[in-house]
This record gives structure tokens, C-alpha cells and sequence, in this order.
């Protein structure tokens, strides 16, 4: 198969990528560059090289288990995508908190349940359990690594100016780190089931189908990034400013550990969440009543309203292409 | 241009307000001349005002430097804000000194020579604080211990302070003349204010340093 016979039904993953690149830099970024400690153009470069080089790299590492959940066809690949590429749009427009690995779930259990296709009951199990032990581990995490920062900085004597360097530098560090593990585990929304159903040969440089899939959903998570992030990032930046800077330096750090533990799972996991357990985790170390309890169970109900919202919205989109 | 502002900005932000703190401790020296003066009835006070009040202006036009520079990104947000406080904080010290010059000049309060005396004593502890809230300024980017010690040293000036100001205004109100014991506590309430003022910029202080405790 040809690069120019798939381009036009590959334009809806794209999309799709392009919206989480939009909305997910956010989590990575969004306070440096909120409060100028980055400015918007530097972190966006930084964020879309290393969400490139992550998906590239590591990308294929999740392919199986969104594109094995449930036996699909070549011709159901734009629907699904097209679905949860809807659904994130309008869930963001509305302001509600949505995760993309649970649209594209959402949207490939939609299909298949329609179609009356297969549906792979360990990897549906192995991606629930994820969803759940994705905030759960970063909020583990993130209480664990702020504890014993806390405990470092409490063994010695330093200023402004140490302090200052090391959260400049450390946000820098957790940015990139932030922006690989986004790529690495969320590159197989974008183009996981594409790398699955549609097998790309004689590429040049020797490519590799699913890593040209995987660099394909990177550079349009990255052009997500680069076109549409800024304004998600100063909005979600300053919600999180009375936050310490060390403690939304350890949150970042922890989300990209726990969405990176995810990719060697082999499962995409959605970032906004695992930044909400992170930043619960590093709240914690101050006392349990600093836990926002809302934000948890805004959670909750993505975890279930989602995936339905995801799946319905398919299934409309697969109507719609069969009329056509 | 890098990916962060080098230290350069931060750096002149540091001693922008440095030589803010100079201005604000010229105003201090000058208003303890005045005391000296009032106290030796030499009549010198008027200079020394016009002193204070140069010097307040000078101190007030650097404030709005330092918070544009400020505001251009230097330093970490969290403490951009903290900064700005602390500065304005200080700066009330240069318009309290200014108030307790204005004062005296404009109504002259008589005080016997021995409330003169204290009053002196007041402006000296005055500026002791002051000079150890430099000291705790100065270490806050190198050393946060130093400058809880030098904060924990302010409050006791302070505290020695309102000792002083309890026991003085009592002692006004010895005296015969209602109107003028009345002109004299105001005087003596405005002088105490000064150190006040100071041992809130070393609260200040001390919350810029606990919230960096990691």
C-alpha cells in the first residue's frame, strides 16, 4: 500500500492527533509558560521535537493493544478515529475533562459492538486497569518523589538563587521528559490502529511501517502543539499557580513517569488524568485535606462518560460513511 | 536567545533593589540626625526633611523601575509577587520616616530632654533593625538560615521597641498640657511605626524562605 492511496483516510487520525497535541502540552507546559518562565514558542519547539522523538522511538510499544481490542476492518479505521477525534473536540469545547485513550477505546468498542465483531476481553481488562491505576500511580508517585525532595532540601543550606535555578532547570528537564513520554504512550492513539490494519511497505530509509506510523502520529500530535496549544496552556497553567513551583515541577515529573511506566505496559493512558494523581500525590505530603476530591471525581465520571460518549459518536460517524 | 532569562535580569532586579533599600536606610539616618538635632535644639530639622524627602522620592521612582523589570519576567513568579511586597513593604519605611520628619517640622512637639534622649534611643534601635534587615535581604539568595536569624533578631529589637513606646507615652501624659501630650504620643506613635513597618518586612522574609523549603 501506498503512502498517497492512505493519505486521505489516514486525515482523520491526523486530526485526532492534532487535538491531543492541542489539549495534552497543557499538562507539560502549561505552567511555565503561564507564568513566562518559558516562553510559549520555546516550550512548543521543545515539546514537538521530543513528542516526535518519544512516538518514534517508543510509539509501537502501545500499538497492539489499541489496534488487537477488537477485530476491526481497514474501512472502519476513519469512523472510529473520525469519533473520538468529535468527541474530544466537543467534550474540550465544552469544557469537560476528556481523556483521548478513553475516546478511542470509546469509539473502537462502538464500532465493534455494532458490527458484532470480536472483542478482546484480556486487553479491554488490561486497558480498564490502566485507566485506574494510571491517576492511582502517579498520585503514589508524586507523594513519594516530593516527600523525599522535601527531605533533601531540608539537609542543607541554600538561597533564592539556588532554588530558583533548580526549578528552572528542573521544569525544563520535566518538560522534555513530559513531551517524550506523551509521545511514547499516546502516539498509538493517534495512529495505533492505523499501524495495526494497514501494513506500509518499501518506505524509504528502511522504515519500518509502525514507526513510520509512529512518526506520523508524532509530527501531527506536534503541529497540534504548535498550532493550537497556546491558549490551553496559559488557561490551564493559571489554574495551577498557587501551586509551590517545586511542587508543579515534582507533579510534571511524576505524570511523565507514571504515562512512560504506561508505555512500557503497553498502553496508552491519558496525561490529564495522571497530572490530576500527581498533583494529589504531591498535595498529600502536606496533609490529605489539600486533595482535591472534585478533580478525583471528575475523573471518575470521564472514566465512565467517555468511553460511552466516544462509542456512540462512532457509531454515528460509521453511519454516516456507509450513506456515503 | 535562550530558553530562560540567564540571571542577568534577575541579577539587576537584585541590585536595583539593593540600592532601593540604600535610599530607604538614607532616609532612616537622615530622621536620626533630625532626632539628634531636635534633641540638641540645633534647628537643623527643616535640612534634614528636605533630606528624607529627596531621598523618599528617589526611593519611590526606583520602586516603579524595579516592578517593571520585574514584571518583564525576572525571577520565579511565586517570588515576582513576594519581591514586589517586600519592596513596598520597605518603601513604607522611607514614607513613615518621611511622615515622622513632616511632623516634627510642621507642629513641633516640646518634649523634655530626657523624652528627647529616648526618642534618640528609638531612632538607633530604628536603624539597627533596618541594618539587620539589610543583612537578612542580602542573604536571602544565598543563604535562607542567615536570614531567619537575622529576622529572628529584628523581632527582638522590636519587641525592646514597644517597651520603650509603652513606657514614654505613659511618662507624656505626665504633664499639664493636654494638647501638647496629645501632639507628643501622636509623634512618639509615628517614630514606633517605623520599626513596625521593618518587622514586616522580616515576616515578609520569613514567608519567602518557607515557602522555598521545598
Amino acid at each position: 500500500m501506498s503512502f498517497l492511496n492512505i493519505l486521505p483516510k489516514i486525515l482523520p487520525g491526523t486530526f485526532l492527533g492534532w487535538g491531543l497535541g492541542a489539549n495534552d502540552a497543557s499538562n507539560i507546559f502549561g505552567t511555565a509558560v503561564a507564568n513566562n518562565i518559558i516562553k510559549f514558542y520555546h516550550a512548543a519547539i521543545l515539546a514537538s521535537i521530543f513528542v516526535i522523538v518519544g512516538s518514534f522511538l517508543e510509539g509501537p510499544k502501545t500499538f497492539d493493544t489499541v489496534g488487537g481490542l477488537a477485530a476491526i476492518t481497514k474501512g472502519d479505521l476513519a469512523a472510529i478515529t473520525l469519533g473520538a477525534a468529535v468527541s474530544v473536540a466537543f467534550f474540550t469545547y465544552l469544557k469537560l475533562p476528556i481523556s483521548t485513550s478513553q475516546a478511542l477505546v470509546g469509539s473502537i468498542l462502538g464500532i465493534g459492538i455494532i458490527k458484532g465483531s470480536d472483542i478482546d476481553l484480556k486487553i479491554l481488562l488490561k486497558i480498564v486497569l490502566c485507566w485506574i491505576t494510571t491517576p492511582l500511580g502517579a498520585f503514589i508517585i508524586g507523594f513519594i518523589l516530593y516527600a523525599f525532595i522535601k527531605w533533601i532540601f531540608s539537609k542543607f543550606n541554600y538561597g533564592v538563587l539556588f532554588y530558583s535555578i533548580f526549578i528552572k532547570v528542573g521544569i525544563l528537564l520535566a518538560g522534555i521528559m513530559g513531551s517524550y513520554s506523551l509521545g511514547a504512550n499516546n502516539v498509538g492513539n493517534v495512529t495505533g490502529i492505523y499501524a495495526v490494519h494497514m501494513k506500509i511497505a518499501n518506505l524509504p530509509f528502511g522504515l519500518s511501517s509502525d514507526r513510520f506510523w509512529a512518526l506520523l502520529g508524532g509530527i501531527s500530535i506536534a503541529i497540534g502543539i504548535m498550532t493550537y496549544s497556546k491558549r490551553v496552556m496559559e488557561t490551564v497553567g493559571k489554574k495551577i499557580t498557587n501551586m509551590l513551583p517545586m511542587m508543579a515541577l515534582i507533579s510534571v515529573v511524576a505524570q511523565s513517569i507514571t504515562v512512560y511506566i504506561y508505555t512500557n505496559v503497553g498502553v496508552p493512558v491519558s496525561t490529564s488524568q495522571a497530572i490530576v494523581g500527581a498533583v494529589a500525590g504531591v498535595g498529600a505530603v502536606h496533609g490529605f485535606s489539600s486533595v482535591n476530591f472534585k478533580s478525583i471525581g471528575r475523573i471518575a465520571i470521564g472514566w465512565l462518560m467517555t468511553p460511552i460518549a466516544a462509542g456512540a459518536v462512532a457509531i454515528g460517524t460509521y453511519f454516516l460513511f456507509k450513506l456515503f | 536567545m535562550s530558553f530562560f532569562s540567564t540571571g542577568k535580569i534577575e541579577k539587576e532586579v537584585k541590585e536595583l533593589i539593593h540600592q532601593h533599600i540604600d535610599l530607604v536606610d538614607q532616609c532612616l539616618m537622615d530622621l536620626n540626625k533630625m532626632l539628634v538635632s531636635a534633641c540638641a535644639k540645633e534647628g537643623q530639622c527643616p535640612e534634614f526633611t528636605i533630606r528624607i524627602h529627596n531621598n523618599e522620592t528617589a526611593a519611590d521612582k526606583l520602586r516603579r523601575v524595579i516592578l517593571q523589570k520585574i514584571e518583564k519576567g525576572a525571577f520565579l513568579p511565586n517570588l515576582r509577587g513576594e519581591l514586589l511586597k517586600l519592596i513596598e513593604i520597605i518603601d513604607d519605611v522611607a514614607n513613615r520616616s518621611e511622615t515622622v520628619g513632616d511632623y516634627y517640622v510642621l507642629y513641633q512637639p516640646e518634649f523634655t530632654d530626657e523624652e528627647a534622649k529616648t526618642l534618640v534611643e528609638i531612632g538607633k534601635m530604628t536603624k539597627v533593625a533596618f541594618d539587620l534587615l539589610k543583612e537578612a535581604y542580602g542573604s536571602l539568595f544565598k543563604n535562607f538560615k542567615k536570614t531567619v536569624e537575622k529576622c529572628a533578631e529584628i523581632e527582638l529589637i522590636e519587641e525592646q521597641i514597644d517597651t520603650i513606646e509603652w513606657r514614654i507615652r505613659k511618662d507624656i501624659f505626665k504633664g499639664e498640657d493636654l494638647a501638647m501630650n496629645i501632639l507628643k504620643k501622636d509623634y512618639v506613635l509615628l517614630l514606633c511605626d517605623i520599626s513596625d513597618k521593618i518587622e514586616d518586612a522580616s515576616d515578609m522574609l520569613e514567608i519567602m524562605v518557607v515557602r522555598r523549603k521545598a
